[in-house]
């Protein structure tokens, strides 16, 4: 693997998603890095906006098993992970066997998640995590690339389980699917109401997906690039010397170690996206949203004031400075 | 990986260079503005406290102190690599590649797979680099701390003499403008008084105080460029003084003195030599008319005295001399030529006397100058007249004032508070005169003293008066045979060195022209 051939097959499969998918640039390149970074993603938005299909077509493209669950109330942790069940041999001899459950897959579509009890919810932390599943002693190693897209409806709220804050950590991204402008509605419009339906091409394997996560992590960060990273996830806190003015009124709790790996980790990919062997705050800057936005707590003023956590993660990104010293100079 | 090794250190050191020279031009601008700043509101500031300061020299001071903080921060700050690389990232939108392959060149990073990509891409974006966008020349603080700076000193000109009212500037200027006005009185005194004596330095010198009071008065001096002229004129008066001193002790064939002499002991030698010349020139003239032998040997009798005391030993050796050889051509029968010597005798004496009104003189402007200088340099605070040419007339109470007018008010009683009331002090019989007047004008405290002189003058005797000033130690004497002008001259003097109100000018002089009249 080197710098362009990662570059062309990213490129590849970015080109496959966007035949099927109408629009949404920056979410497609997303949920690609978050593919390549070995994250979930978390996707917010109205129904019909395309997210199934998005999760489909990059299953497609990559050649990699799919599977979707559909979260309800009633839906309890087997139906995820799977279940034992009794068997009868030739011999007529009853064993145990385990029946794997959608969690098996490679890119599993959670959709509607928060539809479901947190306990179903959470036969997922361990699944997203560890990647691996753990049932009645037995471990089960998930075949990699194992990528978790979920899908929730930010409107409706009634007979809904909001995630566990665990939960949300172990994800990668939270990215917020926007409507369609006319344009793109006018483009679904002629690709779906005609008598063929567009299709995404195989560009890349399991495997090369997997030398690809790899290659990433090779990409070097310089010391203020990292140090930016941390200063971005500490500024979230509202104890925090360096805490952004809107993260001292409104939050409660600021990110977890885990947004600055996944800023870090996501940046790489993305500076491999943009042709460069090097991480830059630029890079940070333009997935910090993403990244930051769902590690977020508000407190009660925060709630009450009805304040988006991406204006205090947008706060943060104004209020920190990059590298002081050579903006200073 | 060599190659783009030493591209890049040396894109790197480059851009260190640039951003040392960068940083010390950025430092010597901002000093040179703010001291620029801070002249500029020391020019403004003049309009409000007296300063008197080099301010062309100042601003040239200033950026001088620029350059050399420019050449200071040049050497000591110096930026890191790193920190030169992050500038480059950051002015170039290099996206962190210089920083990032620094860090990997200077073993800050581990090696990984992608660190000869990351150098290889800087160094590649390092060559098509422009790094004249690195400005190393004076920015706009430069030019704004030059501007300033020209600003202040075309504002110190343009601006100089301007004061607000009620302000201590303000004050300074009355100061000035006043002492000006002192001034060119005492140079038309100084000029008329010279007239009078015959004293050819003083009359020479007089137009120019006289001209510097003018100037004080016309031009919108500050207390520095005053104080300035003043002293210049003073070191020229002081030279003039010293040569007509050194001729007049040559001429007395005294021994040089290392200071001047006191005023009081010019006034008196002056008024002693006038009197031995009156007496020379009338034996001179009773000489010429004599024709009994009882009143030749009278004459004779006068000459040798003359000679031999000389008039209160006041009178140059050679004049003695002069007068005694006069005796001698008298004695044997030769009246023509003791006339012809002792009339050569009085004009020695009248040279010798003109050089000492013109030493009064010029000491006499001097303390003016002195007397200008301290209160311009007070800022227009009252200070003591010196009591060595003027005397406190308060020292001695119970004293007459000039006129029929007693004084009101003794020294001290401008503390008296006034009464209680709507318009304190504003109605008559309320309030303290003293705090509309001022202080009380010094009294001349004069006592007249009948003297008679000796010898003949024409018919019968001739009686004299002498006014006895309060001087220091010694009398202040008007010296006999004075006339009105004189009189006047003096009046004119006495009065311009004391604070006199406007109503009492009239009076004084009335007073002083009287005393003349009666001599």
């Amino acid at each position: 693997m080197d710098m362009q051939r990662f570059r062309s097959t990213l490129l590849a499969i970015r080109r496959e998603v966007q035949r099927v998918i109408v629009g949404h640039e920056v979410l497609i390149d997303h949920v690609i890095m978050a593919l390549i970074a070995n994250g979930h993603v978390l996707l917010e938005g109205v129904p019909g906006l395309g997210k199934t299909l998005l999760v489909k077509t990059l299953a497609q493209c990559l050649d990699l098993r799919y599977a979707r669950i559909q979260f309800t109330p009633d839906l309890m942790p087997a139906d995820i992970i799977g279940t034992n069940v009794v068997m009868q041999d030739a011999a007529g001899r009853r064993y145990f066997e385990f029946q794997r459950g959608p969690v098996f897959s490679q890119i599993l579509l959670a959709d509607e998640i928060n539809r479901a009890t947190p306990k179903t919810q959470s036969a997922l932390l361990e699944a997203m995590q560890e990647r691996q599943v753990s049932v009645s002693g037995t471990v089960y190693a998930l075949e990699e690339p194992f990528l978790v897209l979920a899908t929730q409806n930010p409107i409706e709220m009634e007979g809904t389980y909001p995630l566990p804050e665990a939960q949300v950590d172990r994800f990668l991204f939270k990215l917020k699917v926007e409507s369609p402008t006319l344009p793109e509605l006018m483009e679904i419009m002629d690709r779906t109401a005609g008598p063929e339906q567009p299709t995404a091409s195989v560009v890349a394997s399991g495997a090369t997906i997997r030398e690809m996560q790899a290659f990433a992590r090779e990409v070097p960060a310089a010391e203020h690039v990292r140090l930016y990273a941390a200063r971005l996830v500490r500024a979230t806190h509202p104890h925090d010397s360096e805490a952004s003015s809107m993260a001292r009124r409104f939050v409660r709790y600021g990110s977890s170690p885990r947004g600055a790996q996944a800023l870090l980790v996501a940046g790489k990919v993305r500076a491999l996206m943009e042709g460069r062997a090097n991480v830059s705050v630029e890079d940070l800057q333009a997935l910090v949203l993403a990244a930051l936005r769902h590690r977020v707590l508000l407190n009660f003023e925060g709630e009450a004031e009805g304040v988006d956590p991406d204006d205090v993660v947008r706060s943060v990104v104004a209020e920190v400075p990059p590298t002081p010293a050579a903006t200073a100079t | 990986m060599r190659m783009d090794h030493e591209v890049l250190l040396q894109t790197v050191e480059r851009v260190r260079r640039r951003l040392a020279a960068r940083k010390a031009w950025r430092w010597g601008s901002r000093v040179a503005l703010v001291w620029s700043g801070a002249l500029m509101l020391l020019v403004l500031a003049r309009a409000i406290v007296p300063l008197s300061l080099p301010y062309d020299i100042l601003a040239v001071a200033g950026l001088l102190v620029g350059l050399a903080t420019v050449a200071v921060a040049r050497l000591v700050s110096v930026p890191t690599p790193l920190l030169a690389a992050q500038v480059l990232d950051h002015r170039f939108g290099c996206a962190d590649r210089m920083a990032t392959a620094v860090e990997i060149l200077t073993g800050r990073h581990r090696a990984t797979a992608l660190t000869g990509d990351a150098v290889r891409d800087a160094a590649a974006r390092a060559q098509g680099l422009d790094f004249g966008r690195l400005h190393a020349q004076p920015d706009r603080a430069a030019a704004g701390a030059v501007a300033l700076a020209v600003v202040a000193v075309l504002a110190a000109g343009v601006l100089r003499g301007l004061t607000l009212p009620g302000t201590p500037a303000r004050e300074v200027a009355r100061t000035i403008r006043q002492e000006g006005q002192r001034l060119e009185r005492a140079g038309q005194a100084m000029e008329e008084q010279a007239r009078i004596e015959r004293a050819r330095i003083s009359r020479r010198l007089a137009p120019d105080l006289r001209r510097l009071g003018e100037a004080l008065q016309r031009e919108r001096m500050e207390r520095g460029a005053a104080l300035a002229r003043l002293e210049s004129f003073g070191r020229q008066l002081e030279a003039e003084r010293r040569q007509v001193q050194a001729h007049r002790e040559q001429m007395a064939g005294q021994r040089p003195q290392a200071g001047p002499m006191p005023s009081s002991d010019l006034f008196r030698q002056r008024a002693s030599l006038d009197r031995a010349a009156r007496h020379i020139r009338e034996i001179a003239d009773r000489l010429a008319e004599s024709r009994s032998p009882e009143e030749r040997e009278a004459l004779m009798r006068q000459l040798a005295a003359l000679a031999r005391r000389g008039e209160g030993e006041h009178m140059p050796a050679t004049v003695r001399q002069q007068v005694e050889r006069a005796r001698q051509q008298a004695a044997a029968g030769d009246a023509d030529g003791a006339r012809r010597t002792l009339q050569q005798s009085a004009a020695d004496l009248d040279d010798l006397r003109a050089m000492l009104a013109d030493e009064e003189g010029l000491q006499q402007a001097q303390r003016d100058l002195r007397r200008s200088v301290d209160q311009i340099a007070r800022g227009g605070s009252e200070i003591p007249v010196e009591t060595e040419q003027l005397p406190q007339a308060a020292a001695r109470p119970g004293t007459a004032a000039p006129g029929d007018r007693p004084p009101t008010e003794e020294p001290g009683s401008e503390q008296t508070e006034a009464p209680a009331g709507p318009h304190q002090g504003t109605l008559p019989g309320q309030g303290a005169i003293a705090g509309k007047l001022g202080r009380p004008t010094e009294r001349l405290d004069a006592n007249r003293e009948q003297t008679r002189l000796e010898g003949l003058q024409g018919e019968g005797r001739t009686t004299t008066s002498e006014l006895l000033g309060p001087g220091r130690a010694a009398r202040v004497r008007t010296p006999p045979g004075s006339d009105a002008a004189s009189a006047r001259a003096d009046a004119d003097r006495y009065m311009a060195r004391m604070r006199i109100p406007p109503e009492y000018r009239d009076i004084v002089r009335r007073y002083f022209e009287a005393l003349a009249a009666a001599r």
